[in-house]
């Protein structure tokens, strides 16, 4: 999972590994990448990336981007969302945040509905992210969907985290 | 052209500097490449695949295609596609991040023949899952260009890679 370079680490990722088929009756993980203690420093500039596949043209799903210190939706911090349409195929949430310190990132509001946050993002906000003991501690980035109706499912391609 | 983070060396295949001209002709023609060695990328890893076009001229609207496979020419494998929306736009990217699920036999991509720019900017193409690329072989990047119009010159500057290593 990690990407090293003459043995350093360079860039994390989770994996390429087309995941599990989730019907997503109710907000579901998808998959997950870890953030391993101390790997980041205050200052960091990170960029969290995913890609889904949904099978149809049946159902809008709501996609979520969280940080916890385990891939668990119970208190984990939303820091990202993306309202898929009918006929998003490949619904995706693309966000960079950088860390002004240990415990505080900062990023695109996490309400705002976007599947990236690069070009013409009209209306955004920036928002402060919180989380305790965030980059000592380290944690999981992890993606959600939840399928508003119909009975598409969504399956992720792929997850990863790089600095 | 290596990147350094925080003083280490990484250096994944690039390319280096514009190409010559390509001119007078409509049909799709490689304008440059780049080889992948085999054995450089395994299961579950990711390939990012970076390059343009820059065209001269503004009598046509131009092309750019990735292609993969094992030898240079218009034949291998289609990648991915995208067409400048107007023949002003003299410069004419394209960005992928290809998802390796199994080293011989499936690596996923954003539908091959869907004009897009960068794959997160197409949240309504499907991925397709590309059969015939094996990584365990030597493999070559190709970009491609055709213009509508012959008039037209179109150049790549860079074909830039990312290997990002999977679990």
């Amino acid at each position: 999972m990690i990407r090293k370079a003459n043995g350093q680490n360079l860039r994390i990722t989770a994996n390429a590994q087309v995941g599990s088929t989730f019907a997503c009756a109710s907000e579901t993980i998808l998959g997950s990448v870890t953030l391993p203690p101390d790997f980041l420093s205050s200052g960091a500039i990170i960029t969290v990336r995913n890609s889904c596949t949904k099978s149809s043209t049946s159902s809008p799903f709501t996609y979520k981007l969280y940080f916890n210190t385990t891939a668990n939706i119970t208190g984990a911090l939303q820091l990202g969302t993306f309202s898929a349409g009918v006929g998003d195929f490949s619904p995706n949430i693309y966000r960079r945040f950088v860390f002004t310190n240990t415990t505080t990132a900062r990023g695109l509001a996490s309400t705002f509905s976007t599947s990236n946050d690069v070009g013409d993002v009209v209306g955004a906000t920036v928002a402060t992210f919180t989380f305790t003991n965030w980059l000592v501690g380290g944690g999981v980035f992890f993606v959600t969907g939840f399928r508003g109706s119909g009975t598409d499912t969504l399956q992720l391609i792929n997850i990863s985290l790089e600095v | 052209m290596i990147s350094k983070v925080k003083g280490i060396e990484y250096n994944p295949p690039r390319t280096v500097g514009d190409t010559t001209g390509y001119t007078g002709v409509t049909t799709e023609r490689v304008v440059n490449s780049l080889l992948i060695p085999g054995g450089s990328l395994k299961q579950y890893d990711l390939l990012g695949i970076d390059s343009r076009l820059r065209k001269v001229g503004t009598v046509g609207t131009a092309t750019i295609r990735i292609r993969i496979g094992t030898a240079v020419n218009t034949s291998q494998q289609l990648v991915a596609t995208y067409t400048a929306t107007n023949s002003t736009g003299t410069l004419i990217p394209i960005m992928r991040r290809l998802s390796i699920n199994n080293l011989t036999n499936s690596t996923y991509a954003p539908s091959v023949t869907t004009s897009n720019a960068w794959d997160h900017a197409g949240p309504t193409i499907s991925w397709q899952n590309i059969t015939t690329i094996n990584w365990a072989n030597d493999q070559y990047i190709i970009i491609t260009s055709q213009c509508t119009n012959s008039a037209d010159t179109v150049y790549c500057p860079y074909i830039i890679t990312d290997f990002i290593q999977g679990s």
